[in-house]
Order: C-alpha cells, then structure tokens, then sequence
C-alpha cells in the first residue's frame, strides 16, 4: 500500500485532484477471484459510507425487478431507477457494472445510475450479471442479452418506449455491452440507440502500446488482466475465438449501435478502446470518441468530486440524452409513432 | 464481557491505534476520533481492515466498523470478532 508520500510514477501523469485517489486504489488480488470480489464490494461500500452521499438527485425512484432468463430459468435481478418527472413511456438504458468480470456489483455503479436516471431522463435498468468463476463466459454476456431482450419485449409494461433502448457499461461491464451490441446487430434486434462504453476492455492480447506503457498503474497489473481474461473465458478455448466473449475478435462493425467511448490516458487499456472506436468508425458507425488526459482507469468512481471526474459524468449524461433525442427524431422522420 | 476477552482488547486497541499512524502518518491519533477528521478515506481504511483481519484470523462486519470509526469503535469491532 502506497501511503502517499512516495508517489509512482505514472502518477505524474494524472490530474492533480486525481492523484490520491489513484494511488489509494485498494489493492484487490484477482488471482483469488471470490477474495476479489468480496474486497472490491467492501471498497464500494467503505467509499460510500466514508464519502458520504455524493449524488442523491431528487425524484428518482429505485426498486427490483427479477426476470427469468429464458435459456436456463435463472432468476436474474435488475435494479431499476425511474425518474418519477419524466412522462411514460420513457427512453431506457440498460446498464452493466464494472469489476473485472469477477467482481462488482449494483452497488458499484448505483451512483453513475442515479445520475444517468436524473440528468439524461431516462429509466435505468442495472443488470446484476452472473459472473466468473462460477459462470464464465457466456453466461454473463447471455444474461445482460437476456435483460435487453426482455426490457425490448416487455417495454410497455415497464413503460419504456421500445424505441429508445441504450446499453452501455464500464471496464468489464462495457466489454459486455459491446458484445451486446454486437449480439443485437447479429440477431437482428433489438436495436440499441447507443453503447456507451466506458473505460472498456476489448482485447486479450494485452499486447498495445499503452499495456506496454503502463502494466502497472493504480492497484492493477497486466497479470491481474490476463487473469481477468482467463477467468472469464474459463476452459474453453473456443471462447478466445468468440468476438461476442473478446469483441476485438469482430472484423466488421457495420451496422452496431452507435457508441459513446471513453478512454483514460493512464489506463492499459486505453489502446484497445480507441482502436475498437477507431474500427467501428472506418466501418460507419457513428462513434462519440472521449479520450481524457491526466485520467485513469475508472477516475470518475474513485474521485467524482474532482472537476474532470464532473465534467465527464456530465459528459456521460449529455450524450446519453442527445442519442435518444437523436433516436426519436430518426424515428419520427420514418413515419414512426 | 470476560476477562479474557478485556486483557486482550487493550493490545488490540494498541495494534489499531499503530495501524492507524502508520496508515495516515501521523505521531498521534486520539482514540476517539473520526478516521475521516484524521484525513483517512476508504481506500486506507479497507488496506487497516483487510490488514487486522490477516493478523486475528478473522473476518470483520465493515457495517459494523463503519458505524463507529474512531480507534476504539475498531478495536471493538476486532475484539468481538475474536472473541466469536
């Protein structure tokens, strides 16, 4: 544990106000993933409780839904945030937490749903998706299909206007929403508005530029990356070769939802992300490409307070709110209703 | 509480206050002080937590940590755990 007096160097890099949150980042041993998981949600609540409430917007109601996952009967959970303000049938975004795959929770990212719920007008619905060890892929990126597709089928009764769907994640959760949007191009629907990924990890190669620059910053290392890949991708070897499990796999875009990416500059990932966006872009896709100097991997969960962190939640919202008005008036344009 | 347990306590109500100097560098830290008004956030507070659980072989209730988070909340939470 770094105890702040001797600051790394990649740390010179980072924002002055992202500084001790990024050195601070707890350190959570992926090599034993059920510790990892139970340490990372223990930093989520630790944060919480020490921070305080950092964002409690006003009227915006919270409950659970359970839906059944039609291939196997598991009863999956969805937190829904509704913001009460905002007139039925509302735009939805379907959201998938962060952790590495093994880890995280709803907890992780209740904050970010909160403000996605207030600020972009819209119905969240938070995914708690099975996870590895004990499900690797393709559980996980089946069950956060399986939320999108019910959310689609059952709009009316959820009151979300089916044409108004946007998937989106962070670090490993937006490697599932990408395979989600890649999942919804292939099988023809349903047809998300946006993907929003965040920070997201793509590729197990782990071999760019920035994996080279940066194997170990934050509490992370490549070997926590290439063990996060392995648990994920469990012992079938045909899972590397998936686009739908490794999404860098995907040769051709054409066709995928429009994507918002975000990319930190201190981040072993930030490589693979701007490639991804830069690919989807050469295939016409309409892709929003958000690269932040002086951030890391997750900077707007450790320290929303700091001014860069507040620019991009904002950011984050904006983009969200502009993709569904941009989605309803595409619609309106093709005679929709 | 048992004698025992009470003997105990005091050493680890000495090993918390160490960990707690050691952790947000300071000479001194009142038993009875918040770890926030000491400049201790979350991510120190989890390496002091997942540190005394190695030491005493146990697992501590973080509610129940976060509940009272002063040197001596700590170390009571530790000493009931120990004493499970």
């Amino acid at each position: 544990m770094d105890d702040g007096q001797n600051v790394p160097g990649w740390a010179s890099a980072l924002d002055g106000e992202l500084v001790q949150a990024a050195v601070r980042q707890p350190y959570v041993a992926f090599t034993d993933p059920l510790a990892a998981r139970r340490n990372f949600a223990r930093a989520t609540r630790l944060s919480r409780a020490l921070r305080g409430v950092t964002y409690d917007p006003e009227g915006v109601d919270v409950d659970h839904l359970v839906l059944r996952v039609p291939e196997d009967g598991h009863e999956l959970t969805v937190r829904r945030y509704v913001p009460g303000a905002v007139p039925a049938p509302r735009p939805a975004m379907v959201y998938f937490h962060g952790g590495a795959f093994v880890a995280g929770d709803l907890d992780t990212e209740h904050d970010r749903c909160l403000r996605f719920a207030a600020e972009a007008g819209c119905a969240v619905f938070s995914v708690e998706y099975r996870r590895p060890p004990d499900h690797p892929f393709p559980v996980p990126v089946k069950d956060c299909l399986a939320a999108v597709e019910w959310i689609a089928a059952e709009a009316g009764a959820l009151d979300v206007d089916s044409r108004l769907i946007a998937v989106g994640g962070s670090s490993a959760g937006a490697t599932l929403a990408a395979a989600v949007a890649l999942l919804c191009r292939d099988r023809g629907g349903p047809e998300p508005v946006l993907q929003m990924l965040l920070y997201p990890a793509l590729d197990n190669r782990l071999d760019s530029d920035s994996m080279a620059a940066y194997p170990r910053v934050t509490s992370w290392t490549i070997e926590d990356s290439a063990l996060m890949w392995r648990h994920y991708l469990g012992d079938d070897p045909r899972a590397a070769s998936s686009a739908y499990a490794v999404p860098a796999r995907r040769g051709d875009f054409t066709g995928v939802a429009p994507a918002y990416v975000l990319v930190a500059e201190v981040d072993a990932l930030r490589d693979e992300a701007i490639d991804y966006a830069v690919r989807m872009m050469g295939d016409g896709v309409p892709v929003e490409l958000h690269h932040l100097a002086g951030t890391f991997h997750g900077f707007d969960a450790a320290a929303p307070a700091a001014r860069v962190s507040q620019r991009s939640l904002a950011g984050q919202s904006a983009a969200l709110r502009a993709a569904f008005r941009r989605a309803e008036q595409a619609s309106a344009a093709a005679g929709g209703h | 509480m048992t004698m025992r347990i009470t003997d105990g306590h005091a050493a680890v109500v000495d090993r918390v206050a160490e960990l707690w100097r050691g952790m947000l560098n300071r000479a001194e830290v009142p038993h009875d002080r918040h770890f926030a008004e000491l400049g201790g956030d979350s991510l120190l507070l989890l390496s002091i937590i997942t540190r005394l659980e190695e030491e005493y072989g146990v697992e501590l209730d973080v509610e129940a940590v976060v509940e009272d988070l002063t040197v001596n909340g700590m170390a009571g939470v530790v000493s009931a755990a120990k004493a499970q």
